[in-house]
C-alpha cells in the first residue's frame, strides 16, 4: 500500500480503520470481479481449444489438433494476411477520418460545427449490418446506386466500384468506426489545454505544423488508445466479414471462427485456437499501449490551472472545412438513411423511379407494430445497453484510478485483466459464457443477465481505455489537494476525480450504450425466449428475409439512439467542460 | 451534492427497472425425467387426449425451439394455445443450424429448456446423434407417408422447402430461363448463378439420386460458371428481385411466390425433380413439459395445425392438405433426402461443396 492514507490526514485526525479498510478492500474486490468477468470465460476457451469436440455424449479427449489445423491449413497464412490487412486498413480509415473532424469541430472555428455532433452519431448508431447491407446497396457492382449513377454520369463501360473486395471491406467498417475516433479524439481535444497550442501560432507556426507538432503529441495517448481500438475492433467485428467478406471469398479470423462455430459438429476447439492466434496479436497492442503510456505525467494536459479551450481561425480554410463536413455527412448518413428509408416504404427492393413511387407502402411498420416481440425487444435493449454502460464505465473509472494512481504491487494484472476481454470475438465470447454458466451453479443461463455479463465483459476494455486515457491527462494536483484538505480517498475520488473524467467517462458511456444497443455476435448465441433484444431481431429479420421490415425498424431505432445522442448532448454540456459561449 | 443525489437517485432507478423486469427468471434447466418425458411421448392407450390434457395442465407451458419465421411460427401457436387455453407458449426461434448448436450445447450442460425441436430434418437428426432425442407416438403419423417419418420414431416431416430455379424477369425473359439442370451449365448463365452457401442438401440429394459420376460432372460444370455465393435463401431471393442476382437454382419456391404476389419482378420453375428439404419436428428427452408437447405435435401434424401452416404460405407434410398455391408442391416430381443418410455422409458431401461451389480463395 504505498498510497495510504496521506501524511497530512494523519496528522490532523487519526486515520479511521474503516476509511482505510475500504480503501484497501475496493481494489480487492474490483480485481476478484473483474478476475470472475474475464478469467473464467478465457479459462473455459482454453480449455476447449486443446480438447476435442463432444460428439454422442463422448467427453472429448486432449488434442493439439486444433493448434495444428489452425496454423498448417492451406488458408491459415491468407487468413492471417487478410486480418491484419482489414484491421490495419480499418484502424487507418476510421483515425484519419475521425480525427480530421474532431480537429475541425473542436478545435476550429468552422461554420456549422455546432450541429455536427449530434449528426456525426447516426452512422455509429446504424447497426453494422443494417449499414453494411445499406453500402451494398449503395456500392454492389450491379445494383449499387452510386455504380449506376457514376455509369450513367461518366459514360463508364463497368460499375467503377466493387464492395465485394478488401477494398470495399475496408471503406464499410472504417467509414463505420470513423465516429467513434470521432468521439473518443473529440473528448480529448476538448479536455487539452490550449496554451501550448496558442504558444506554437504565435511563435509562428502554420495551422497545420501546430496540428501535427503540438496538437497530436499532446494527444498520443489517446490516439494510441484510439488506433488500438480500431485495430482491435477490426480484428474482431463480425458483420462485414460476414456480409462482405465470405460472398467476396475473404476471410478473415472472426468468419473463420464463426464458421468454425456453424460446422457440425461444432468445432469450438478449432475456433478456440483461431482465437488464440487473436490474442496474441491482442497482446502486442496493450503492450505497446503499456509502454506508450508509462511516463503518463509528460502527457498532463489538464491542470490544475484555470483555462478555457480556445479554437484556432482557419481564415478562409474554413469553408473548405465544411464543405469535407458536408461531404462526410451525406457519405456516413444521407446516403445509407435513403436507402434505409427507401426500402422501408416499399414491399421489396426496387431502384428509386417514378413507378416505384406507385408502390409505396407503410405496410412494414404495420407488421413490425403487430407483432409482441417489437416491445419487448426495444425495452430488453434500452435497459440492457444503460445498465451495461452505467456498470462498466463505474467500475472502469476505479480500475483506471488504481493503475494510473497507485503504486499497488501487481495493477498491472489488475489492467491485463480489464483488457483481456479484447480478445474475444463476440461469437468466441458467446461460446465461452455458454460454457461458463452451464456449469456453474448460477442459474443466468437463458436470462437476460447472461446478456448482461457477456456486455459488462465485452466493454469493460473499452471503458478501461477511455477511463484511464482520461485520467492520465489529470494532473494528480487537484487530487493532492483534496487530500491535503483532509477529505477521504472515497470522497476525493466521487467529488474530484469522476467529475473531472466526466467528459471521457460521458464519451465512453455513451460508446457503450451505442454498441451494446447493436451487439449481435455475442447475444447471437445467448439469447433465450424473453431474452429477444433489438440487434438479435433484426438479425433474425435479416435472416428470414425481410429486409423491408428490416430497414422500417432499424430506422426506428436510428431514430430512438439520435434522442439518446442528443440527451447525452445536452448532459454533456451541462456537465461536462463548457466551451466559450 | 444536487447532482450527486441525482445520479444515485438514478442509478437506483435503473436497478430498480433492472430487477423488475427481469426478475422473476424461471429456473433454468429443471427438466422432466427421462421416464416421465417417455411415458408421456409414448402413451398409447384410449384415454391418450384426456392423459395429455390432464398432465398439460399441471404443466400450463411450452417452449417451442423452431427454426420457423415469427411470422410464422407465431400464428401457428395462437391457434394451439387457443385450442388449449391452459398452456402459456414461448417461442425461441433462430436458424435450423443454430437452433440444433443451442439445444445440443444446452443439453451438455444439463439444462433442459426445449419441449419441442421443429426444424430441418438434419438439424433435428443432429439433436438424435447425439442422443438427446425421444422417440414418440402419435396417432396423427399413421396419414403421413414413408419418407416423412422416421422409422425410429424420432421425427415426424411436418412441412417441405422445395430448392427452385428462380430468376428476375427485367434480367432473364421466359424464353432465356433455365428448364432442366443441364441448362444451368450452359456458357450464357456465366457470371449469372447465385447458390445459397450452405445448400449442401441440394448437392447430397442429387448426388443420391444420379449417382456420383453423372451428380460430380454436373457440378464440375456449374462450378468454372462463376458462381455468386451469398448466405441466405430468402436474402438470395431478395437479391434478384434487387437485380443483383440474375437467376438462381437454389431458392424456395414459396418465398419466389410470395414475392411474386407482391408484384416483384421475379418467377419461378420446378428443375425436376426438385430437392426438398423436410421440416420435422423432434421431442429431445428431457422436456420440461412433455404432455403440453405431445399436444403441439399432435396439433401440428394434424389437418387443422397443417392448414395453419398452409395459411402462412408454407408447404405442408400432410399428404391430404394441399399447398396454397396447389402448385407449390403439385404438378412436379420431388426428391427427399434421409435426414440420417446425409448428417452420416455430411462431410463428404460439404467437402465437395466446399472445393468445387465455394471455391474458398
Amino acid at each position: 500500500m504505498a498510497q495510504a492514507a496521506p501524511a497530512s490526514a494523519t496528522v490532523f485526525r487519526p486515520p479511521r480503520r474503516v476509511r482505510l479498510s475500504a480503501q484497501q478492500l475496493l481494489p480487492v474486490a474490483i480485481a476478484l470481479l473483474v478476475a470472475y468477468l474475464t478469467l473464467l470465460p478465457f479459462i473455459f476457451l482454453l480449455y476447449g481449444s486443446f480438447f476435442t469436440p463432444t460428439v454422442g455424449g463422448q467427453a472429448g479427449v486432449f488434442t493439439l489438433q486444433n493448434y495444428v489445423r489452425a496454423y498448417t491449413d492451406r488458408s491459415a497464412l491468407p487468413v492471417a494476411a487478410n486480418s491484419i490487412v482489414f484491421a490495419v486498413g480499418t484502424m487507418a480509415l476510421a483515425f484519419a477520418i475521425g480525427t480530421m473532424l474532431a480537429w475541425i469541430t473542436e478545435r476550429t472555428n468552422t461554420p456549422l460545427r455546432g450541429m455536427f455532433f449530434a449528426v456525426s452519431l447516426i452512422p455509429l448508431i446504424i447497426p453494422g449490418i443494417l449499414f453494411t447491407l445499406s453500402w451494398i446497396f449503395l456500392l454492389s457492382p450491379r445494383i449499387g446506386m452510386i455504380n449506376q449513377w457514376l455509369m450513367g454520369l461518366l459514360g463508364l463501360g463497368g460499375p467503377p466500384f466493387d464492395v465485394y473486395s478488401m477494398g470495399g471491406m475496408i471503406w464499410v467498417e472504417g467509414l463505420h468506426w470513423s465516429p467513434i475516433v470521432y468521439l473518443l479524439m473529440s473528448a480529448a481535444f476538448r479536455s487539452m489545454d490550449p496554451a501550448l497550442e496558442e504558444a506554437a501560432l504565435m511563435s509562428g507556426s502554420s495551422v497545420l505544423q501546430t496540428f501535427a507538432r503540438i496538437t497530436l503529441r499532446l494527444n498520443v495517448p489517446t490516439i494510441i488508445g484510439v488506433c488500438l481500438l480500431m485495430f482491435l475492433r477490426g480484428l474482431e467485428t463480425f458483420e462485414v466479414p460476414a456480409i462482405i467478406g465470405i460472398p467476396a471469398g475473404i476471410h478473415v479470423f472472426t468468419s473463420k471462427i464463426y464458421l468454425a462455430v456453424k460446422a457440425y459438429p461444432s468445432d469450438f476447439g478449432l475456433a478456440g485456437a483461431y482465437s488464440t492466434n487473436l490474442l496474441l496479436l491482442t497482446l502486442g497492442g496493450v503492450y505497446l499501449y503499456g509502454r506508450v503510456t508509462r511516463e503518463a505525467s509528460r502527457y498532463a494536459t489538464v491542470t490544475g490551472k484555470g483555462f478555457r479551450p480556445r479554437v484556432i481561425d482557419l481564415g478562409p480554410w474554413r469553408y473548405l472545412a465544411t464543405a469535407l463536413i458536408i461531404a462526410y455527412l451525406s457519405v456516413m448518413v444521407a446516403l445509407p438513411l435513403f436507402v434505409l428509408l427507401w426500402n422501408s416504404v416499399l414491399p421489396f427492393y426496387i431502384k428509386p423511379s417514378l413507378q416505384a413511387l406507385s408502390m409505396l407502402t407503410l405496410e412494414n411498420y404495420t407488421f413490425l407494430f403487430g407483432l409482441p416481440k417489437t416491445t419487448r425487444a426495444l425495452i430488453n435493449s434500452l435497459v440492457l445497453s444503460l445498465g451495461s454502460a452505467t456498470i462498466v464505465m463505474f467500475a472502469t473509472s476505479i480500475i483506471a484510478w488504481i493503475t494510473v494512481r497507485t503504486k499497488l504491487r501487481g495493477r498491472w494484472v489488475l489492467d491485463n485483466l480489464a483488457s483481456l476481454p479484447l480478445i474475444f470475438p463476440g461469437i468466441v465470447m458467446g461460446v465461452a459464457l455458454i460454457w461458463v454458466y452451464l456449469t456453474l451453479p448460477i442459474p443466468i443461463y437463458g436470462t437476460i443477465w447472461i446478456l448482461l455479463v457477456a456486455y459488462v465483459t465485452r466493454y469493460l476494455p473499452y471503458g478501461m481505455r477511455t477511463a484511464s486515457s482520461s485520467l492520465v491527462q489529470i494532473h494528480r494536483e487537484l487530487e493532492e489537494a483534496a487530500e491535503i484538505s483532509g477529505a477521504s480517498w472515497w470522497r476525493t475520488f466521487v467529488r474530484i476525480v469522476l467529475p473531472l473524467l466526466r467528459p471521457g467517462l460521458l464519451a465512453g458511456w455513451i460508446y457503450i450504450v451505442i454498441v451494446s444497443i447493436r451487439e449481435l455476435s455475442s447475444s447471437i448465441l445467448l439469447w433465450g425466449p424473453g431474452a429477444e433484444v433489438l440487434s438479435i431481431y433484426i438479425f433474425d429479420l435479416w435472416n428470414t428475409g425481410h429486409p423491408q421490415e428490416l430497414s422500417a425498424l432499424g430506422l426506428m431505432m436510428v431514430g430512438f439512439l439520435f434522442l439518446l445522442a442528443l440527451i447525452s448532448r445536452r448532459l454533456s454540456q451541462r456537465y461536462g467542460l463548457r466551451h466559450e459561449a | 451534492m444536487v447532482v450527486r443525489s441525482r445520479g444515485r437517485v438514478l442509478a437506483g432507478a435503473l436497478l430498480a427497472v433492472m430487477t423488475l423486469w427481469w426478475a422473476p427468471a424461471e429456473p433454468a434447466g429443471a427438466g422432466a425425467a427421462p421416464s416421465i418425458v417417455a411415458r408421456a411421448a409414448l402413451y398409447k392407450a384410449t384415454d391418450r387426449q384426456a392423459f395429455l390434457e390432464a398432465g398439460a395442465q399441471r404443466e400450463r407451458a411450452l417452449m417451442i425451439y423452431t427454426s420457423m419465421d415469427l411470422e410464422e411460427s407465431q400464428p401457428i401457436l395462437e391457434a394451439f394455445m387457443k385450442k388449449y387455453p391452459f398452456i402459456r407458449g414461448e417461442i425461441y426461434r433462430a436458424t435450423g443450424e443454430e437452433v440444433a448448436q443451442k439445444l445440443i450445447t444446452e443439453y451438455r450442460g444439463r439444462k433442459h429448456l426445449a419441449d419441442v425441436f421443429e426444424g430441418t430434418g438434419i438439424d433435428v437428426a443432429k439433436m438424435i446423434k447425439e442422443g438427446y432425442g425421444q422417440n414418440f407416438f402419435t396417432p396423427r403419423a399413421g396419414t403421413y407417408p414413408r419418407q416423412g417419418k422416421d422409422p425410429g420414431g424420432f421425427w415426424v416431416a411436418t412441412r417441405y422447402n422445395m430448392l427452385v430455379a428462380a430468376w428476375n424477369t427485367n434480367a432473364v425473359s421466359d424464353a432465356d430461363s433455365p428448364r432442366t439442370y443441364e441448362d444451368l451449365v450452359n456458357v450464357k448463365w456465366r457470371g449469372k448463378i447465385g447458390i445459397e452457401a450452405t445448400d449442401q442438401v441440394w448437392l447430397g440429394t442429387l448426388l443420391e439420386l444420379w449417382g456420383e459420376a453423372k451428380a460430380m460432372e454436373f457440378f464440375r460444370a456449374l462450378s468454372a460458371q462463376n458462381l455468386l455465393i451469398r448466405t441466405g435463401h430468402t436474402l438470395l431471393a431478395e437479391l434478384i428481385v434487387a437485380g443483383e442476382v440474375p437467376m438462381s437454382p437454389t431458392i424456395y419456391n414459396h418465398r419466389a411466390e410470395r414475392l411474386k404476389s407482391r408484384r416483384a419482378p421475379i418467377d419461378w420453375r420446378p428443375l425436376q425433380p426438385v430437392v426438398a428439404i423436410p421440416h420435422v419436428i423432434g421431442l429431445p428427452k428431457n422436456a420440461p413439459h412433455p404432455h403440453a408437447a405431445m399436444l403441439f405435435v399432435d396439433f401440428l401434424l394434424s389437418r387443422e395445425g397443417q392448414e395453419e401452416l398452409v395459411k402462412t404460405g408454407r408447404i405442408p407434410a400432410h399428404p391430404l392438405v394441399a399447398a396454397n398455391p396447389p402448385y407449390l408442391n403439385q404438378g412436379f416430381s420431388y426428391k427427399v433426402i434421409d435426414p440420417n443418410t446425409f448428417l452420416e455422409k455430411f462431410p463428404r458431401y460439404d467437402q465437395i461443396w466446399q472445393e468445387l461451389i465455394i471455391r474458398r480463395r
